[in-house]
């Protein structure tokens, strides 16, 4: 019994990794200046002799970085959404419901609009204030141990979300022309400011949160049964809570300050995972991340090659597949209701 | 000698348990013991303090006075992981879609068992697999857990707790919105497990039937507690229930066998 699930588990992991080699490949393929898959191969193993060195700045300058980009922020947004949806045990929660997107929106706006600095590791920072501004907020509301903590949680977090927006959108009037065009183009995401010189940091806070996730998996999926039967199990729920809130909150922060505003995945992504593997498993955790990242490659893919010679951002793609997935999805369940 | 020590011997004590919600007194001095491997239910009406108790007990939630002690510890001061080892739990309700297979929340009960790394190694998948059995379930082990009916969800739950190998299962009203076969059923099956049950009833022949030891709650205080048959009067459920009864012998096991009379005003007198 458990050796098949086990041999299962072994034969989406393979499918997965080969779905993941070719989307890279096509990401590094794809794109305005269209090159095979043999030249990125021969580039990526610097095989070829007679190495064009376009070729090679190509990958190595431009897309590789971007495409890791991409990849590492799907695989944060879809554990954020899933860490979060697993400690409220609702299906709805992602890094927006909380209030910890648009509070590192507000860190951003604030910080153009005040010091009208430009795209750079200022605005990184500023971001990450703004979302730690909103979880410690979120906490200090709502994050004393009780009955009801999840749905003080879930109440304070739309509060704060709108709040945070009305003080950006305050700011964007005050702000003149320019400074709301660029700061409006942050806020739709995009992964064209990916370089090697940041791409540590959403890396190692998306390798840590697998490993502390992969480590409390067994107390995540007893919190699923509620918190008075997980109390029993010897689990200190508002700790795990707050914990696995800080770990989401920075997941968020990091990706949003390079990347910008990306909506649905953390929403999205678990729940088509959940249809393939079940909430108990071991991998769920390995198995989100990777198809949110595949998910993003895709997305990003799509963001250079829909418009010519123009790039859409990825928020517009990524809330537009989103909300087609969501209202397919009721349409399932109502044709299976109906049946 | 020995054998005669081990019955007696007192597994929770509670003494002087005192729980208010900000100056509103939920539970009132309460002083009790249980014995290991005795079956008590926990009776009264609704709003007496059952749940808090419980909850107290479990420490879900945790006294504003007074002290419960296992085995002569104060529970506060043990570790999360080592009580949950020796008390496991049961409750009435359990939040909906989760999404997970009937053999996956059996086997959360060995969460406190394990450490971060730890695999399910096989003893513990046949520990999953013989709990499952022993409750009836293993035909349904891979079926979602949102799937079962009432009854099966509390065995599955049950389940869980036998695979937490505790010494003592405590029950907040577990057979609440089953049908009479699964009242039995359910409570049959945690006598059986030979470990010291504490559980909170509504039906008081259910109770008088499994019980060796009742505690009886109004309004937060203990009002009554010992054998069933000391405890189910039809002085007391008069007085705590304010109901009017018969109560007699049931001819299976001469427990006390309450049988309600209608059309009685509340506290008024009258006749048997």
């Amino acid at each position: 019994m458990k050796n098949n699930a086990t041999k299962q588990m072994v034969y989406f992991s393979v499918i997965l990794l080969l779905i993941l080699i070719f989307s890279f490949a096509s990401a590094l393929s794809i794109g305005a200046a269209p090159l095979s898959f043999s030249q990125v191969f021969d580039s990526v193993f610097g095989l070829s002799n007679d190495q064009s060195s376009y070729i090679s700045s190509i990958v190595w300058d431009l897309r590789m970085p971007r495409s890791l980009l991409a990849f590492v922020a799907g695989c944060g947004l879809a554990l954020a959404g899933l860490i979060l949806q697993k400690v409220t045990r609702n299906p709805l929660a992602d890094p927006y419901l909380f209030g910890i997107s648009s509070g590192a929106s507000l860190g951003v706006v604030a910080l153009m609009s005040v010091t009208s600095l430009g795209f750079g590791f200022y605005l990184s920072i500023g971001a990450f204030v703004g979302s730690l501004l909103a979880v410690v907020m979120l906490l200090v509301i709502a994050g004393h141990y009780g009955p009801r903590q999840v749905e003080n949680m879930l109440l304070a977090g739309v509060a704060l979300s709108f709040l945070f927006s009305a003080f950006t959108s305050l700011m964007l009037y005050w702000s003149d022309p320019q400074a709301v065009t660029s700061i409006m183009f942050w806020t739709l995401g995009s992964f064209a400011r990916a370089d090697w010189q940041t791409l540590w940091i959403p890396t190692t806070v998306v390798s840590i949160c697998l490993v502390f996730m992969f480590l409390h998996q067994r107390q995540l999926t007893a919190l699923l049964l509620g918190d008075e039967s997980a109390t029993t199990l010897g689990i200190n729920v508002s700790r795990l809570r707050i914990n696995m809130l800080l770990l989401s909150s920075l997941l968020t922060a990091s990706i949003v300050a390079l990347c910008g505003g990306i909506g649905f995945v953390g929403l999205m992504i678990p729940h088509i995972v959940r249809y393939f593997v079940t909430n108990g498993s071991r991998f769920s955790f390995f198995v989100t991340a990777f198809v949110g990242g595949i998910f993003m490659l895709w997305v990003d893919i799509g963001s250079r090659i829909i418009l010519t010679n123009q790039e859409l951002p990825i928020g517009i793609i990524t809330s537009a597949i989103g909300s087609v997935f969501f209202l397919s999805l009721l349409y399932l369940r109502k044709r299976k209701a109906l049946d | 000698m020995t054998l005669i020590s081990t019955q007696q011997q007192t597994i929770l004590d509670v003494d002087q348990l005192c729980w208010h919600v900000q100056s509103r007194v939920i539970l009132d001095n309460i002083s009790c013991s249980i014995n290991k491997g005795s079956f008590t239910g926990v009776l009264g009406p609704n709003g007496a303090g059952k749940s808090t108790l419980l909850r107290c007990f479990y420490r879900y939630m945790k006294p504003t006075s007074g002290v419960v002690r296992y085995i002569g510890d104060d529970i506060q001061t043990l570790s999360p992981t080592e009580y949950a080892k020796q008390v496991a739990v049961v409750l009435q309700h359990t939040p909906q879609d989760f999404q997970l297979k009937v053999a996956d929340v059996v086997a959360l009960g060995l969460t406190p068992h394990k450490s971060w790394l730890s695999r399910l190694d096989a003893n513990d998948h046949a520990a999953v697999q013989a709990a499952m059995t022993q409750v009836g379930v293993s035909d349904k082990q891979a079926d979602n857990f949102e799937t079962l009916s009432g009854g099966e969800k509390q065995r599955v739950m049950i389940a869980r707790a036998i695979v937490q190998k505790p010494q003592v299962l405590i029950m907040d009203e577990p057979t609440s919105h089953l049908d009479v076969k699964y009242q039995i059923q359910i409570m049959e099956l945690a006598k059986s497990l030979g470990i010291t049950v504490i559980a909170s009833f509504h039906d008081l022949n259910l109770a008088a039937s499994m019980c060796d030891n009742i505690l009886l709650l109004k309004g937060g205080k203990l009002v009554a507690s010992g054998s069933p048959k000391s405890v189910i009067t039809e002085h007391q459920l008069s007085k705590v229930f304010d109901v009017c009864t018969k109560v007699s012998e049931h001819p299976q096991h001469s427990a006390p066998l309450v049988t309600y009379y209608y059309g009685y005003v509340a506290g008024a007198d009258h006749e048997e």
